[in-house]
């Protein structure tokens, strides 16, 4: 899932400066799991937002709302027409989402949208996946080298690797330290003798914003032109 | 005003005996399941209805009948604590108190405390 | 056929020595161009650092060629933490047509540790690929694209080895790679523990490794025990026995202990079976290396 992280209260309430109705709205899809979007989180943003405007008198009128997903508009209806700010508590995606679902609105992020990871016991959660668009898991035991080596080395560990951490933190595995043991383990080691060459960065984000179109739910643009009578 | 959430097994005895010895008349008891099921909107909302103080009155670390109820609770008193300060009030305004059922002095010292908080600052400010 | 007289001092079989010199931290030229002169003839090539630790510093390239003015062979460090593919090739070539043939090609230390920990990183390659990059330049003609370099440039390739990094056993396997990625020559992490060392060495000469590629070990000189504390705790990837710091901790003289405690080590370093050389990295005390490699009696 998408894992993002609380916006300091501070920096939400500079960015309300002039508004007058404010929805703070929640998402009960990744940032709800995350514990900093859901449904709770956007009541609590509520009535900090509702609690500052009243002693400083701003004269907010501030409400929240929670829907099922924001990066899907067909989740969006209750928001049809709204021409005040949202603070969304999505990740960055379902902030987009909303903005082009309420052209009018101006919509601020009560949240920063960190990374793809997943819980790590309880209440934390670590990166696991950096979108790079080319996988390359069948060789690296299931553990990303790209996501979890703070410089995404593809040819085993640096030599800053001791002691299975990484010389960047104390507190972080190194990736390669574990992919090294795993293949160990399943006897998979010769994996590793040949060279990966240079990759090709261009299904990552080099290209631009990436287009993933499926080809049997997506229409195709001549479908589509002719649909919409261009 | 202060509003005391108080754990139904330890924080709402506690409150009771140290009420009838009297003195405690701006205090609000509001009975919770336990100390860590009040919600931070909650909170905040009763910072808006008038609390000037926020105490959750929940067990003792080691006795808490939901386990770690009482030490979420005190986490998320100190987070609370950080949030309304950056809303505008002034520091010291949630705090959390962990005592057993026969412990009502431990609850007016709390509240005495939070009296205390409340009066350098004054009312809402 | 040698492109420096580092490759053709390692390819006769000769005992090579390297000595590193820290580029200065701005246009200090006159300085750098002191310490050239001062060190000149104690050691075969001299490898300038690419913003070591991740600090701004004069490029490798430029202080590069000021040692070559100078009468030194430079080996040129060059990492992947600072520079995309495009930028690697650039480089190197410009580096080549102004003279440089040694280039060691190092991913670099984390911009955590340096003066811009904010600073974002490339590594578009990795080490093993910006070997796998230059040998295609140099060998093929070609730059990695495919496209023809009418005159490519001319290079004697080098790599990072650290034996005192963990996997243990992997660390041969990736000194390996290296080889296979095109890697001539080897240079290690700072030895001080040698008996890691040793079974580092047993492993890659099993392997048959030290036939395929020149392996130059590191050393380092110390001027008290607090710099071997600091080494054994502070910096990553390395190996400090108790013993050398209770060695420097009880000396009546730290400096001269730490000098004789380095030149011992190049001596036994020179009879380990597999070492072609030692590199020695004095860190902001390069005016000990003459002394250092005439003491070992290894001086070129």
């Amino acid at each position: 899932m998408i894992i993002a992280e609380k916006k300091p209260l501070p920096e939400v309430l500079g960015m309300l400066e002039g508004s007058s109705e404010v929805l703070v709205l929640g998402c009960r899809s990744c940032t709800a799991i995350c514990l900093v979007g859901g449904e709770r989180e956007a009541m609590e943003t509520c009535e900090a937002l509702a609690l500052h405007s009243e002693i400083k008198d701003k004269g907010w009128k501030v409400r929240s709302l929670t829907v099922e997903r924001a990066c899907e508009r067909e989740f969006l209806t209750p928001l049809n027409g709204f021409k005040g700010t949202v603070v969304s508590m999505a990740c960055g995606v379902g902030a987009q989402v909303v903005q082009e679902h309420c052209p009018d609105a101006r919509v601020v992020p009560g949240v920063n949208t960190s990374n793809m990871g997943a819980p790590e016991g309880t209440g934390t959660f670590v990166e696991r996946c950096a979108g790079c668009g080319d996988c390359i898991l069948h060789l690296t035991a299931g553990i990303c080298p790209i996501a979890r080596c703070a410089k995404s080395l593809l040819n085993g560990p640096c030599g800053g690797s001791q002691n299975g951490r990484c010389e960047v933190s104390p507190d972080t595995p190194c990736a390669w330290d574990q992919i090294v043991k795993a293949l160990e383990r399943q006897g998979r080691l010769d994996l590793l003798d040949a060279n990966i060459p240079p990759r090709d960065w261009r299904p990552s984000r080099n290209g631009g914003p990436r287009r993933i179109v499926n080809a049997e739910a997506s229409p195709g643009d001549a479908q589509r032109r002719w649909r919409e009578g261009e | 005003m202060i509003v005391c959430y108080c754990c139904s097994r330890s924080g709402v005895p506690a409150a009771l005996s140290a009420l009838e010895e009297g003195g405690l008349d701006d205090v609000i008891v509001r009975e919770v399941p336990c100390a860590g099921s009040v919600e931070r909107w909650e909170v905040l909302r009763s910072f808006r209805q008038g609390a000037e103080g926020v105490l959750i009155v929940g067990c003792l670390l080691e006795n808490c009948a939901h386990h770690y109820g009482s030490e979420v609770a005190a986490r998320r008193a100190v987070l609370l604590e950080r949030t309304v300060q950056d809303a505008g009030l002034s520091k010291g305004r949630v705090a959390m108190v962990h005592l057993a059922e026969h412990q009502p002095l431990r609850f007016r010292r709390a509240v005495e405390e939070m009296r205390a908080v409340i009066g350098t600052a004054g009312g809402q400010a | 056929m040698s492109v420096s007289r580092l490759q053709e001092v390692l390819d006769s079989g000769r005992f090579a020595v390297t000595a590193e010199i820290g580029p200065p931290r701005s246009c200090e030229t006159e300085r750098l161009r002191e310490t050239a002169r001062a060190l000149k003839g104690s050691a075969h090539a001299f490898n300038l650092t690419d913003n070591q630790a991740a600090n701004v510093r004069m490029s490798s390239i430029a202080s590069s060629v000021i040692c070559l003015q100078e009468g030194l062979e430079p080996v040129m460090q060059m990492t992947c933490r600072d520079r995309n593919r495009i930028a690697i090739q650039s480089d190197v070539i410009g580096a080549s047509a102004l003279g440089i043939r040694n280039v060691l090609c190092i991913s670099g230390d984390h911009q955590m540790f340096g003066d811009h920990p904010q600073a974002k990183n490339v590594y578009d390659l990795d080490s093993i690929q910006e070997l796998m990059v230059l040998r295609r330049m140099r060998d093929d003609g070609t730059n990695w694209s495919g496209e023809a370099l009418p005159q490519p440039p001319q290079l004697y390739l080098g790599a990072a080895a650290n034996p005192f990094a963990d996997p243990f056993e992997f660390r041969v396997t990736r000194l390996a790679k290296k080889i296979d990625a095109g890697a001539q020559f080897v240079q290690t992490q700072c030895v001080l523990d040698i008996e890691r060392f040793k079974r580092f060495m047993r492993l890659a000469v099993e392997k048959g490794l030290h036939e395929r590629v020149h392996i130059i070990a590191g050393v380092i000189p110390m001027r008290s025990h607090k710099a071997a504390l600091f080494m054994k705790n502070k910096v990553a990837g390395m190996s400090v026995p108790d013993s050398v710091v209770e060695r420097l901790r009880r000396a009546s003289d730290p400096r001269e202990e730490g000098i004789r405690l380095c030149v011992e080590t190049m001596q036994d370093l020179g009879s380990i079976r597999g070492v072609h050389g030692v590199h020695i990295t004095a860190i902001a005390w390069e005016d000990i290396i003459p002394r250092l490699v005439t003491e070992a009696g290894i001086r070129p």
